[in-house]
């Protein structure tokens, strides 16, 4: 007990030295992550936590762990969508920070088990990032970012705290029923990736497959979420500028098109923030479409616009783009 | 330097003085100059970049500086491009509002001078505007900071007391690596003056003349048109087209406009497809003076030709009721022409 003490003191005095750093730097990458993974065209939720005195003192009794061998005090956690992004976060993750250590639960357990998945990564900020070159006074804390996909979570959130954290022993029959809801939550995640993966390949598919590539590019500029029902309806009507054949063609053309005016379209979402509140479609993800369109068949556009919406509405994207159109 | 680009523009500084209506006799109306820059918020940028863009994009032609024109515009112009850091614009500016003042006469209406400082892809470009304000509305003058506030422009804009007529876009030819040295909409080029194109703005004031041969963009123009037109196999509409562009190109006026041409002439089946046409053959002079020195003599008669060695020929370049063409099917067109027949010989 006496030893305890002195351990907790310890604890509590350097805790309260470095906490203010810890809080700091969670800030420093959170901002770090939602930027950098918007980019890669994914829309995860990101969580963050310093963990609070007592956790720290837990773990340090509990685990028998030194204050300096403690890694998770601070830690962050993405939770992806599908499980094929879990691959890209990893590269993300090794491509931008000193990974110390690294573990996917997955690959732990046996085939007949069945229990928490999510991969763990002990890192350290890179200096040689540009992002953290300010940083280097954060450059040797170690802290954990924890990755996995939406139904991982659910069963980490839920079947986790369901099994180990009651304190009453559960019976055999809860603990089945929770078993077989895990099994199930693991064979949702595989399916609702296969699906995924299998529409985005379909033809007949092609406003869905559009509208991922432009989700994609919209959260990177506008970091914002958008209206999955407007988009449908406007993505509909200026598909009828192509024939279905055309579809993977048009899609390489957007995707080149959005990569060459990079620095156009970071300019235009910075400058019209107020727009992007009232403007339905620069806040939507088929804007890039319609500049696509603007500048690329801008007469077969104004045809085609004139009959469904606002021409105004068009005159205004494409003076911010930089081509109006002549409609007087 | 494309003219989209201009909706890259980061505007800096705006400065703005009213010059008044006078003759070269009664010089007593004096300019309201500013002594200090405007106010700028990230709206006003947004505003005024997006009228140039406007106005610019739509209809201007692409100038340089004439090396023999006394207008002390180009200097200014040049010196505030090319300075390191960047000039204080207020003298500058004052002296461009002033040559406007000496070179006007009582046929000019009163105008606002709004000079803009800016830069695209980081380097320097500045803009004049000139807008003509209705008799009566009148700008406000801080006289305490002694300088016309730019919102009072842009009110006087929203509520159509003013109009933006002419706009200029100038930047150093090195920086862009182009051969002009910017763009210039007039609105109030007279397009059947007798004179020409040649604008008291662009040239008189600006100090400026047209980019490349006019002759030559207007002969491209006319034979690509015609090529296009060849491909279709509907005679009938190969026939009406043709027409077209004999009128378009023939009527009175100092400008092509290619954008006109497409919108106010093509079938809407066939306006994107004759854009492309355009671009895949490099012609991308949207707006540009006429002169049809070197097509002259396609613009005088129209000729149809027929299997059965019988030719029609328009000594007027039009043919508009005087002959009625239409479809027999199996390709066969009959040709109607009612008309008094003049003269028959071999």
């Amino acid at each position: 007990m006496k030893n305890y003490n002195k351990i907790v003191s310890d604890i509590a005095a350097r805790w309260e030295r470095d906490e203010p750093k810890y809080i700091k730097l969670e800030t420093i990458l959170y901002e770090f992550l939602k930027e950098s993974i918007f980019a890669l065209e994914l829309y995860p939720t990101i969580y963050k936590r310093v963990k609070e005195l007592i956790s720290l003192i837990k773990t340090a009794l509990k685990k028998e762990k030194e204050y300096d061998n403690i890694y998770d005090k601070l830690g962050l956690r993405v939770v992806v969508h599908f499980k094929s992004e879990l691959e890209i976060i990893k590269k993300f993750i090794e491509l931008n920070f000193i990974v110390i250590k690294y573990e996917r639960k997955s690959d732990k357990i046996k085939y007949d088990q069945l229990d928490y998945l999510s991969d763990h990564f002990e890192v350290k900020i890179n200096p040689s990032i540009n992002y953290f070159n300010q940083y280097n006074e954060y450059a040797d804390i170690i802290f954990e970012i924890q990755v996995r996909t939406l139904c991982q979570h659910t069963w980490a959130d839920i079947g986790h705290s369901l099994i180990y954290k009651q304190d009453v022993n559960l019976s055999e029959t809860y603990k089945r029923r929770i078993f077989r809801l895990i099994s199930l939550l693991e064979i949702c995640d595989d399916e609702f990736d296969s699906i995924n993966n299998s529409i985005i390949e379909l033809p007949e598919y092609r406003i869905y497959y559009l509208l991922k590539i432009l989700e994609g590019k919209f959260y990177k500029y506008a970091k914002r979420s958008f209206n999955i029902e407007i988009s449908i309806d406007i993505l509909t009507i200026l598909l009828r500028l192509y024939p279905p054949k055309d579809i993977s063609e048009l899609i390489n053309g957007i995707k080149k098109f959005i990569d060459f005016n990079d620095e156009r379209i970071l300019q235009i979402f910075s400058e019209r923030q107020n727009q992007i509140k009232t403007n339905i479609f620069i806040s939507q993800p088929e804007i890039f479409f319609i500049w696509y369109l603007i500048d690329q068949r801008q007469y077969d556009l104004i045809n085609l616009w004139k009959n469904y919406f606002d021409m105004e509405d068009l005159q205004e994207l494409a003076i911010w783009w930089g081509k109006p159109i002549n409609i007087d | 330097m494309e003219k989209n680009d201009i909706s890259l523009m980061l505007i800096s500084k705006i400065i703005v003085h009213d010059v008044p209506k006078h003759t070269k006799i009664d010089t007593s109306p004096k300019i309201d100059y500013s002594d200090r820059e405007s106010n700028l918020t990230p709206e006003l940028k947004a505003f005024f970049k997006d009228k140039l863009t406007e106005i610019i994009s739509k209809r201007s032609f692409k100038v340089v500086f004439e090396l023999d024109n006394i207008s002390v515009v180009p200097a200014i112009i040049k010196e505030l491009n090319e300075s390191k850091p960047r000039k204080n614009i207020v003298q500058p500016s004052k002296d461009l509002a002033k040559y406007l003042y000496d070179i006007q006469t009582g046929n000019n209406p009163a105008g606002i001078v709004v000079a803009i400082e800016g830069s695209i892809k980081n380097k320097s470009v500045f803009s004049i505007l000139k807008l003509e304000r209705d008799e009566g509305a009148q700008l406000k003058k801080n006289q305490r900071s002694h300088f016309i506030d730019i919102v009072a422009v842009k009110d006087l804009m929203l509520t159509k007391k003013t109009k933006l007529y002419k706009a200029s876009l100038f930047f150093n030819r090195t920086d862009f690596i182009t051969d002009f040295d910017g763009y210039v909409t007039d609105n109030q080029i007279q397009p059947t003056s007798a004179q020409g194109i040649a604008s008291f703005f662009i040239h008189d004031y600006l100090g400026c003349n047209f980019y490349g041969d006019t002759r030559v963009h207007t002969k491209q123009f006319f034979e690509l048109t015609s090529d296009f037109i060849s491909t279709f196999e509907d005679p009938i509409k190969k026939a009406k087209y043709f027409e077209h562009l004999i009128s378009y190109t023939s009527m009175p006026k100092n400008i092509i406009d290619t954008k006109e041409f497409i919108r106010e002439y093509l079938e809407e089946s066939d306006q994107q497809n004759f854009q492309d046409y355009l671009t895949r053959n490099d012609f991308l002079h949207e707006t540009f003076p006429k002169n049809i020195e070197l097509i002259e003599n396609h613009l005088k008669r129209i000729l149809i030709d027929f299997e059965n060695d019988i030719q029609i020929i328009s000594k007027k370049g039009d043919l508009g009721d005087k002959v009625k063409l239409s479809d027999e099917g199996d390709g066969m067109t009959k040709a109607e022409v009612i008309s008094k027949i003049t003269r028959i010989s071999s």
